[in-house]
């Protein structure tokens, strides 16, 4: 185990698959890696109401224009991180955060900082699809109104623009003013995906979006979630482990609120270095 | 073999036992509804829309009662609407956990279950004496009594179904709370009040013991909101009791209406109710 030593690599670009990932303690990645980092999390602790210590000093950081997975056993507080991101755990009272996340180099856990304005900055995209009871048009006008007055015909564009971008324009363009809840899942789930980015976020964070889904609806969310990337630094906790695999470049590992691993994700998948990050990708327990 | 037989046996005495109870049930409100068909159609007339509550013996009709009827009703769901809708929302959004919440809460669900004569004595305590004599307004007030906890809860119920998913999605979008209430929430839940504040509606309509102590009657039709005002349930409460024929027929005919209005309501209620999943 090199787990204390800070791994600093000599190869300048393109990381091959064997570089060991990099110890929970060290949350920093080489600074070889391609993306400028976005979002950093330093020493997270979190308290639910009851007093329970659901993150114990979580360290990692997410690369803009990549997709960092969460992965990790029921109840190791992947989502409870990816709630902290855009502070969603603010709508309930007596729970609390300690430590700094900082976005672009602000910490976003202070007091003064301006929900709504963050919120419009880090999107979120929920397990079961959550379309307004709204027809499919309104639903994504409705997060563009919130910030910005725009006129019918660029209203227009924003929205086909979002529903593209989200895979879904094709399929609802001659039904854009009927209910978005007579959607199939599959379908519902990507009209939230561009209600999402319709309010040009700059973080996304997806928690298990393809979780409730078939398998052909989460083929279509993985292909999306790719394209993406190349726009948003996205975020995604997911229990499939092929799904991290085949959408992440980076992965973190998480078990009883502690992160045990975190690196590129051929990294962790080909040659973890902690032996319960093995365990649980091989299907050893979890 | 056997043990499928004992089962058969005890499957098919359970059935038969509960098709004995719901045909039990069934036959009174039958037995109700038909004698009510029966005297009340036997009752109606064109009299009965145009002309106001006799005296014994002559002919007459219960406009006045129906007026009255609707305007109070309508008075006191105008005002116990908004009113019920509020306190249901900060009940249901807002308290949560709160002490304060949590006692108003459980007040309005034994106001919900008090009976209307005792909101009937209230408010001829608090309306009627000191003012001297009855008035509709007192009336619209006891209804508006009886209708604001129905609503108050129905609101809460009705929010309380909205998912919390829904709350969480608006917000992640930077949505102001308030703003989510507005366009989201009740949006989500609208049907499902609507369909309160109509049984609220269908509730006071048939309510007659408030209105004793408050609204009393009259004989003549009257616009007037701060004197006595003739309503169906007080008229056929009284016709009903009283020993002339025609009296009792324009009680049936009453009655009938009230009836077929409370029908009415209830199926629009229904209807709005599933009309839910449209939009």
């Amino acid at each position: 185990m090199t787990m204390d030593t800070p791994t600093v690599p000599t190869h300048a670009t393109a990381v091959p698959p064997t570089v060991p990932a990099i110890a929970a303690t060290n949350f920093a990645l080489p600074n070889t890696e391609p993306h400028p980092v976005k979002v950093q999390v330093r020493d997270v602790h979190f308290y639910y109401a009851n007093g329970f210590e659901a993150l114990k000093g979580i360290n990692l950081e997410l690369r803009d224009k990549t997709v960092t997975a969460f992965i990790g056993p029921s109840g190791c507080g992947k989502s409870t991180l990816l709630r902290i991101l855009n502070r969603i755990y603010d709508l309930y009272p007596g729970q609390k955060v300690t430590g700094e996340v900082m976005l672009d180099g602000r910490n976003i856990l202070s007091k003064s900082e301006d929900l709504n304005l963050l919120r419009s900055k880090v999107g979120m995209v929920f397990q079961k699809p959550t379309p307004f009871p709204m027809s499919i048009y309104d639903n994504i006008a409705f997060g563009i109104r919130l910030y910005e007055r725009v006129g019918k015909s660029d209203m227009d564009g924003r929205v086909e623009a979002a529903l593209r971008k989200a895979a879904l324009w094709t399929e609802v363009k001659d039904k854009l003013h009927q209910s978005g809840l007579g959607l199939s899942g599959g379908q519902q789930q990507r009209l939230c995906i561009a209600r999402a980015v319709a309010v040009r976020p700059e973080v996304l964070l997806l928690d298990e979006p393809a979780s409730a889904l078939d398998p052909i609806s989460t083929a279509k969310i993985e292909e999306l979630i790719e394209e993406l990337s190349a726009e948003f630094c996205i975020a995604i906790v997911t229990h499939n482990m092929q799904q991290a695999a085949r959408t992440s470049e980076y992965t973190a590992f998480m078990y009883l609120g502690e992160l045990i691993e975190f690196g590129r994700t051929d990294g962790i998948f080909t040659a973890p270095t902690q032996k319960r990050t093995h365990d649980y990708i091989t299907g050893r327990f979890g | 073999m056997n043990a499928y037989a004992g089962r058969r046996f005890r499957n098919n005495l359970m059935m038969g036992l509960s098709i004995l109870a719901s045909v039990v049930g069934l036959f009174f409100l039958l037995a109700i509804l038909i004698t009510l068909l029966y005297k009340g159609f036997a009752a109606i007339t064109p009299q009965m829309f145009t002309a106001s509550t006799p005296p014994p013996g002559q002919d007459g009709g219960l406009i006045n009662a129906i007026f009255g009827s609707v305007v109070m009703t309508v008075a006191a769901v105008v005002v116990a609407t908004p009113i019920g809708i509020l306190a249901g929302t900060y009940l249901a959004e807002y308290s949560r956990g709160h002490w304060l919440g949590e006692v108003a809460k459980f007040i309005n669900d034994i106001l919900l279950s008090a009976p209307s004569i005792i909101i009937g004595l209230f408010v001829y305590t608090i309306l009627v004496v000191p003012f001297g004599h009855f008035s509709a307004w007192s009336g619209a007030a006891a209804l508006g009594l009886i209708a604001l906890p129905v609503i108050n809860r129905t609101t809460q119920d009705m929010l309380g179904l909205v998912p919390n998913a829904l709350r969480e999605a608006a917000a992640a979008l930077g949505t102001p709370r308030w703003k989510t209430m507005l366009t989201v929430i009740y949006r989500a839940a609208r049907s499902g009040i609507l369909t309160g504040v109509l049984l609220a509606i269908a509730r006071v309509t048939g309510e007659t013991a408030p209105l004793l102590f408050t609204a009393l009657n009259n004989q003549f039709f009257s616009w007037d909101m701060s004197q006595p005002m003739a309503n169906l349930p007080v008229v056929i409460f009284q016709f009903a009791t009283s020993p002339y024929d025609d009296w009792q027929r324009l009680a049936w005919g009453g009655a009938l209406l009230i009836t077929v209005a409370i029908l009415i309501l209830n199926v629009v209620a229904r209807w709005v109710a599933g009309a839910r999943s449209s939009l």
